[in-house]
């Protein structure tokens, strides 16, 4: 339906409305006219009728005069009265009626003023007669004037009535004129309106039949549209102005991976699909081209694009986006897509071929089978370098181009037999190059078939095989000598393994080594040469794998010999490629290392022997002193004890013998608990327990406890401590411990002398600083001799040293030692008769992680607890 | 009169810290194992437990361990002794709760100290 055939509807329906208007209008008018008319009209009866009544009133009234005036009857006098009267009343109505008519109310106040004067004369003139005066009543009335003014009034009334009744006429011809009227215009407008209804009426049914018929053709169209779409194969997607899709095919939803369109409809495509490049970065949708089309109205392609698939994978695309228009107002787009990845992929794999053509040393060539000779059309680069031929000089030649008087003619004709018999054909023949020289050459033809079977093309290659003939030679000889070489081996066996398992060659070693021939071994599986429990477990198909994998396997094993003596092994697995690197084959060298092996086993035996004694040796020693300690504990403690009841109850004879159970009591004590601390350290069993600590009050505890010893031999004791000496981080009852031992030495060995103690901290070149105790003193001194043996457990400078100074004489061993595990030294300096020096070195910090030392973490303590604890080794140095 | 709570299973060593201390004046309580030096810290009053830490059974570290857990107990000073002159030793006994350490063989004396140092600031009011 057109806007057009719309607007004639409406001016249609304009000009209806319009006319029934004017109708409307114009019959009011008429019947307006008519309803003025029919009551001027039934007014006018009503003053005619007012008139008459009037008349009438006048003719009773002449009637009574004339009855008084001729018989002079009283009662007369009554009937004049009351027709006076009456004609007063009429009088007055016709008066009112006149109101409202100009024309007429003059002549009727005219006529009621003069009918009003008449009625007073005749009064008058019959009051005469009732005064007897009936003749001059007589006289007077047939007197001329009054008469005369009687037939004027009579004339006036006549004239009103005339008037009335010509007025009367008019109105009621105006009234039928106006029904006429009314009639009439009402006619022509129904009609009118009719037959433009009518017209309307048959233009709306054209208007619907032609939008049924465009609605039918439409919903054809539609459906057919669809159909094509449906049944396309490429992708297709309406979106509107907003990008949101509109309709999509089945084809995009499949390429797309979507299973119903629901999934898609009413969703921003370019949110959907379109959304990401490929390299991951964001496809702003005012960059992209598809949103362009909106803006533009401008159609687009995109060749090298991706849409992004529902599973989040991606196609390679080409689409076209047309803009959807009606009446110049871009409405939307429609978008259509092929998946152009096996297209992208055929072209990948054409190029792959193309290259590899290119690249390979073959010389390819193609020909035409389409004619009977078979003319090339296409050769390779290494075609041109390998013949001097160019694609130029031999395109439309054929294969004879490479055949010469000395290419043997048999292999011609198998080739020439090949095409025509459109089968594969390879032949060995001389061939010519451009320049006459010739080569041994490979040739082989295979026909290419068409989808339909056919054969559309021949493919031929052309091999050089000229150099390869010479090379076969110079290996053989260059194989020959290294298997002179291998074979001449006497102290390895060298031999292969194929990819079998089987044994492929045999060195003058191998056959050494596990006494068989090579005629013997020689395809024999390599398995036989291991011992039967390696050969359950697979040790020789694992080793293989673990070369072929690795690119080498070594091991030592027990192997067998022929005689079915065993021997140990070292050997090495190797796998064998060839320049492609395809596995060939494995070589394996062998190498008895029988006699190493046993003096290797002897001396890890032997080793480990010692180990265990020593372990013993210790692990003896640590309960025997734990289980000597616990009766001279009692031995010291009941010796203590008796020793104090005897002061106590003044038994003073006893006491020098109590003292002397219980100092040797202790004696012994010190002894075993020396030994138990060197067994300790000797099976790696003595911890460091490392805490901070203030230096210079352990020196002092140290000192005081020392200075009795020193006393004993009249030793003076000197110490020089620096204020700042500050405190040290290590295991604080072995430097006490160590200090003791060297002080209580000095103690020993020196009568009536001085011994020094210096105390300070130095940092050496590497930052780390470092603690040095200095006990000197001016004794007996050692010899260079004695120093030798001094930190020799069990070993004093002089036997009878100990008998004559006590001690255990591992003291300065145990303190070496404590001080060793804590990173440091002790070092002595001596002369005889000159005394010595000995310095306690050690780090201000101990590390808490010290190889082969095992330490335990110490709170830092607090001084009171830290005081107490370096006098538990008291009884083990002193006397 | 302070009351010492002796658990050792040495016979000898028992006997003669008993009678040690009896001389100076403690009354002591002993106790031959882990069991029983438990039970009889929880039954009677006393002002000081010498524990030996090697005892058949419970050990000394479980029984300190034990007793410092008991609110009732807890208050009670412990004294480790033993034989082991290994610094794990005494870390394990001040980590199971005792108040204080000394190595046997025993220098009276100086448990005397140690002694006197843990009961006597519990027997003088507090300033």
């Amino acid at each position: 339906m057109s806007r057009f055939s719309e607007t004639k509807l409406a001016w249609g329906f304009g000009l209806v409305l319009t006319v029934l208007a004017a109708n409307t209008l114009i019959s009011f008018g008429d019947l307006a006219e008519l309803r003025i008319n029919t009551y001027s009209a039934a007014h006018s009866r009503d003053i005619l009728e007012a008139i008459e009544n009037v008349a009438l009133a006048f003719k009773d009234v002449e009637t009574a005069r004339r009855g008084v005036l001729v018989d002079g009857n009283p009662n007369d006098f009554d009937a004049f009265d009351g027709a006076a009267h009456s004609l007063t009343d009429e009088l007055e109505v016709l008066v009112h009626l006149a109101e409202d008519r100009p024309d007429q109310y003059r002549f009727c106040l005219l006529l009621q003023k003069t009918a009003l004067a008449r009625l007073d004369e005749l009064r008058a003139t019959l009051n005469r007669v009732q005064a007897g005066e009936l003749e001059a009543a007589r006289a007077e009335f047939s007197a001329e004037p009054i008469r005369a003014r009687l037939k004027s009034l009579y004339e006036l009334t006549d004239e009103i009535e005339s008037r009335e009744l010509t007025f009367h006429r008019t109105r009621v011809a105006e009234r039928r004129s106006s029904i006429w009227r009314a009639f009439i215009t009402f006619s022509i407008a129904s009609t009118l309106a009719l037959v433009l209804i009518g017209s309307i009426y048959a233009l709306l049914r054209r208007y619907l039949s032609e939008r049924s018929r465009a609605d039918r053709t439409l919903r054809e169209s539609e459906a057919r549209v669809r159909l094509l779409l449906d049944s396309a194969g490429e992708g297709v997607y309406g979106v509107d102005c907003e990008g949101v899709c509109t309709f999509c095919n089945p084809a995009a939803l499949q390429l797309l991976g979507y299973r119903s369109a629901d999934e898609v409809l009413g969703r921003n495509m370019h949110d959907l699909i379109h959304h990401t490049h490929q390299d991951g970065q964001t496809f702003e949708v005012h960059n992209c081209p598809i949103f362009q089309t909106f803006r533009t109205g401008q159609g687009t392609l995109g060749e090298e694009d991706f849409f992004w698939r529902a599973d989040g994978t991606n196609i390679p695309v080409e689409y076209r986006a047309h803009p959807i228009r009606r009446d110049g107002e871009t409405l939307g787009a429609v978008v259509t897509f092929v998946d152009v990845a096996p297209k992208r992929h055929a072209e990948t794999e054409m190029r792959l071929r193309e290259r590899a053509l290119k690249a390979i040393a073959q010389g390819v060539f193609i020909t035409d089978p389409a004619r009977s000779d078979e003319p090339i059309i296409y050769v390779n680069a290494a075609f041109e370098r390998l013949t001097g031929y160019t694609q130029a000089d031999a395109s439309g030649r054929n294969i004879d181009l490479l055949t010469g008087p000395e290419t043997d003619p048999h292999a011609i004709e198998e080739l020439m037999a090949a095409f025509r018999e459109r089968r594969e054909a390879s032949v060995m023949m001389l061939s010519y190059r451009k320049d006459g020289s010739t080569f041994w050459d490979a040739l082989t033809i295979a026909p290419v078939e068409g989808p339909d079977g056919l054969v559309t093309h021949f493919v031929g290659v052309v091999t050089d095989i000229t150099r390869p003939k010479q090379d076969v030679e110079r290996i053989r000889i260059s194989e020959e000598r290294l298997r002179l070489m291998i074979e001449s081996v006497r102290e390895y066996a060298i031999f292969a393994i194929d990819l079998e398992g089987r044994v492929s060659s045999w060195n003058g070693g191998a056959e050494r080594l596990f006494g068989y021939a090579e005629s013997d071994i020689l395809g024999q599986g390599a398995d036989l040469l291991t011992t039967p429990e390696d050969r359950l477990a697979g040790v020789t198909a694992r080793e293989l794998d673990r070369a072929e994998a690795t690119g080498r396997a070594d091991d030592e094993r027990w192997y067998l010999r022929q005689d079915g003596s065993r021997f140990f092994a070292s050997v090495l697995v190797t796998p064998v490629r060839d320049e492609d690197g395809t596995l060939l084959g494995y070589t394996k060298v062998a190498r008895d290392i029988t006699e190493s092996k046993r003096a290797e086993a002897e001396l890890l035996a032997a080793k480990e022997a010692a180990e265990v004694a020593n372990r013993a040796k210790s692990a003896f020693l640590t309960n025997m002193s734990h289980e000597l300690r616990t009766p001279l504990n009692a031995i010291i403690g009941y010796g203590e004890m008796l020793e104090e009841e005897a002061r106590e109850q003044g038994l003073a004879e006893f006491v020098p013998d109590l003292t002397r159970i219980h100092t040797s009591g202790k004696h012994l004590l010190a002894l075993i608990n020396d030994l138990l601390d060197l067994s300790k350290i000797e099976a790696g069993r003595m911890d460091l327990y490392l805490e901070t600590f203030d230096l210079a009050a352990l020196i002092r505890n140290t000192l005081a406890t020392i200075e009795p010893i020193a006393e004993r031999n009249g030793n003076a004791l000197r110490a020089e401590i620096p204020d700042d000496l500050g405190s040290m981080h290590a295991d604080q009852t072995k430097v006490s411990q160590s200090l003791l031992n060297l002080l209580s030495n000095a103690a020993k060995f020196t009568e009536g002398g001085t011994i020094t103690l210096g105390a300070s901290r130095k940092l050496d070149q590497g930052g780390v600083e470092w603690i040095l105790l200095e006990v000197t003193d001016d004794g007996i001194g050692m010899t260079r001799e004695e120093l030798s043996r001094l930190f020799r457990p069990f070993v004093q400078a002089d036997a009878s040293t100990t008998r004559k100074y006590g001690g255990t004489g591992l003291g300065l061993t145990i303190s070496r030692r404590f001080c060793e595990m804590m990173g440091g030294s002790i070092r002595v300096e001596s002369e005889p008769g000159q005394g010595s020096t000995f310095t306690i070195r050690l780090p201000a910090h101990v590390p808490d992680q010290r190889p082969g030392v095992s330490i335990s973490q110490g709170l830092d303590h607090k001084e009171g607890q830290a005081a107490t604890w370096p006098g538990s080794y008291l009884s083990k140095t002193t006397n | 009169m302070a009351r010492i709570l002796l658990v050792e299973d040495n016979e000898l060593n028992r006997d003669m810290l008993s009678r040690r201390l009896g001389r100076r004046g403690f009354a002591v309580t002993i106790a031959n194992d882990g069991r029983q030096g438990l039970d009889a810290a929880r039954s009677g009053h006393h002002d000081l437990i010498l524990m030996d830490l090697s005892l058949p059974g419970l050990d000394g570290w479980t029984v300190a361990r034990l007793l410092k857990e008991d609110p009732a107990t807890r208050r009670i000073p412990i004294i480790a002794l033993t034989a082991h002159a290994m610094s794990g030793d005494r870390e394990r006994a001040l980590e199971a709760g005792c108040d204080d350490y000394d190595t046997k063989p025993i220098d009276f004396p100086r448990l005397l100290g140690k002694i006197q140092a843990l009961i006597v600031p519990r027997c003088q009011p507090v300033e």
